[in-house]
């Protein structure tokens, strides 16, 4: 029974719902033109290569899905 | 009437059935029943978002918590948390969504299930695995402790294995490659579970110490005290047959003993040798033994050891045993036992 109640959440977009996210936090169209960039590695982020999105302060950052950048995010 | 009885009967057989079915999958053995909610949801994953969305979410899930049931099946909530996907709402409003920090991972359609299974373990790991404890080790030792344990879960995904070799390319070795520190921290966790005692002992007594020291403020001689502690878990993995090395621990936090029943020509003595050690380290306050035993005539004796040992000490309780298979330091791979005594005397 504790399986029910322990569960670790881990916060997930999926990309079916990526424009509508982006369109409410304002950054749809910075992300169109290519404006956004990985904070790791700083590679422009697009729609195949967006691994996550986090926010810090009160800013929304991103970063691309290599694995290695995406450790950061744990450190 | 007869007909009446046999409907009442049948109907009762399948609906007792039905019930036993949801209990067995959905609190008994949840990660099967993830893998079936999978299975119908990713047939009608086409259907509608919902649907897609279930069938991505369920596929991590199922495999993330068998790997966790397995652990769990060593060391008895050393995950205390299995994984959960939850979908931010993509209607959020950015002030709702910025008022805390936050990381959202970005999950692809069910299909491309190695990256979505990389990229949510690597991010379950930091936040399932001894938390409590994390303030208390060395930062390397922590890192080593993420690396090793995403390494041991993705190698488990049988069937997505190119997940295990991508992140030992661009995150394991790019990781050590140009540092020695943490690059002997994951040398050490690596021998320490080949031999079995990773999870059993290593990760069980981080788990204790974080519990128990939980509210204090690290003043780093706790985390002196665990390395130190992490030293000898090497010093007894890399131990060659027939050496004897130092295998009890009794420092300010961590008072642990590791007795190995792991020479034949000592069972004609009978248990005393062992017993008797036990007690002296019951009389030091030793507050966990950990009884090892390899090979099937060594396994049969352990058992008669912890048998006499629970028997003859009433302040000791069997907490765990377990067989299991582990690699010798030659590379055998032979039937392992573990039992763990815990001294309720122990202050």
């Amino acid at each position: 029974m504790n399986n029910m109640i322990n569960r670790k959440e881990i916060e997930a977009l999926h990309k079916h719902d990526l424009d509508d996210f982006l369109e409410k936090m304002s950054l749809a169209s910075d992300f169109n033109n290519n404006k956004i960039h990985c904070t790791f590695c700083t590679e422009t982020i697009n729609k195949n290569n967006i691994g996550a999105i986090y926010t810090k302060n009160g800013e929304i950052l991103f970063s691309c899905s290599k694995l290695e950048c995406l450790n950061n995010l744990n450190n | 009437m007869p007909s009446m009885l046999v409907f009442i009967g049948m109907f009762g057989v399948t609906l007792g059935l039905f019930v036993w079915l949801v209990i067995y999958l959905f609190v008994l053995h949840q990660e099967r029943g993830e893998k079936l909610v999978y299975w119908l949801s990713s047939f009608i994953a086409w259907s509608g978002k919902k649907a897609e969305k279930t069938a991505t979410a369920m596929s991590i899930q199922s495999k993330v918590d068998s790997f966790i049931n397995s652990i769990n099946s060593e060391v008895e909530s050393l995950f205390p948390y299995n994984l959960k996907i939850k979908w931010v709402a993509s209607d959020l409003e950015r002030s709702a969504f910025i008022e805390k920090d936050r990381v959202i991972v970005m999950l692809d359609y069910h299909k491309n299930k190695d990256e979505n299974l990389s990229k949510a373990t690597i991010l379950y790991m930091n936040k399932a695995v001894i938390p409590e404890a994390r303030p208390h080790i060395h930062n390397k030792l922590s890192k080593a402790i993420d690396l090793m344990m995403t390494k041991k879960a993705l190698y488990s995904f049988i069937e997505a294995r190119s997940c295990l070799n991508h992140f030992v390319e661009t995150i394991l070795r790019p990781s050590t490659e140009n540092d020695d520190e943490l690059k002997s921290f994951c040398e050490t966790v690596e021998i320490v579970d080949e031999r079995g005692l990773f999870t059993r002992i290593m990760l069980r007594e981080l788990l204790e110490l974080g519990l128990k020291r939980s509210g204090v403020t690290e003043n780093g001689e706790t985390v002196y005290e665990t390395t130190e502690f992490i030293k000898m878990l090497k010093t007894i993995a890399e131990k060659e047959k027939g050496v004897d090395v130092k295998t009890d621990f009794l420092s300010k936090n961590i008072r642990v003993a590791v007795v190995f029943v792991a020479r034949p020509e000592m069972i004609e003595f009978g248990t005393a040798p062992y017993t008797n050690r036990i007690n002296e380290l019951i009389k030091k306050s030793a507050n966990t033994f950990y009884i090892f035993a390899r090979s099937d005539r060594n396994v049969d004796f352990a058992k008669t050891v912890v048998a006499s040992s629970v028997s003859k000490f009433p302040s000791l309780v069997n907490t765990h045993e377990e067989e299991y298979a582990a690699r010798t330091s030659d590379g055998k791979i032979l039937k392992n036992y573990c039992a763990i005594l815990y001294n309720r005397k122990s202050v």
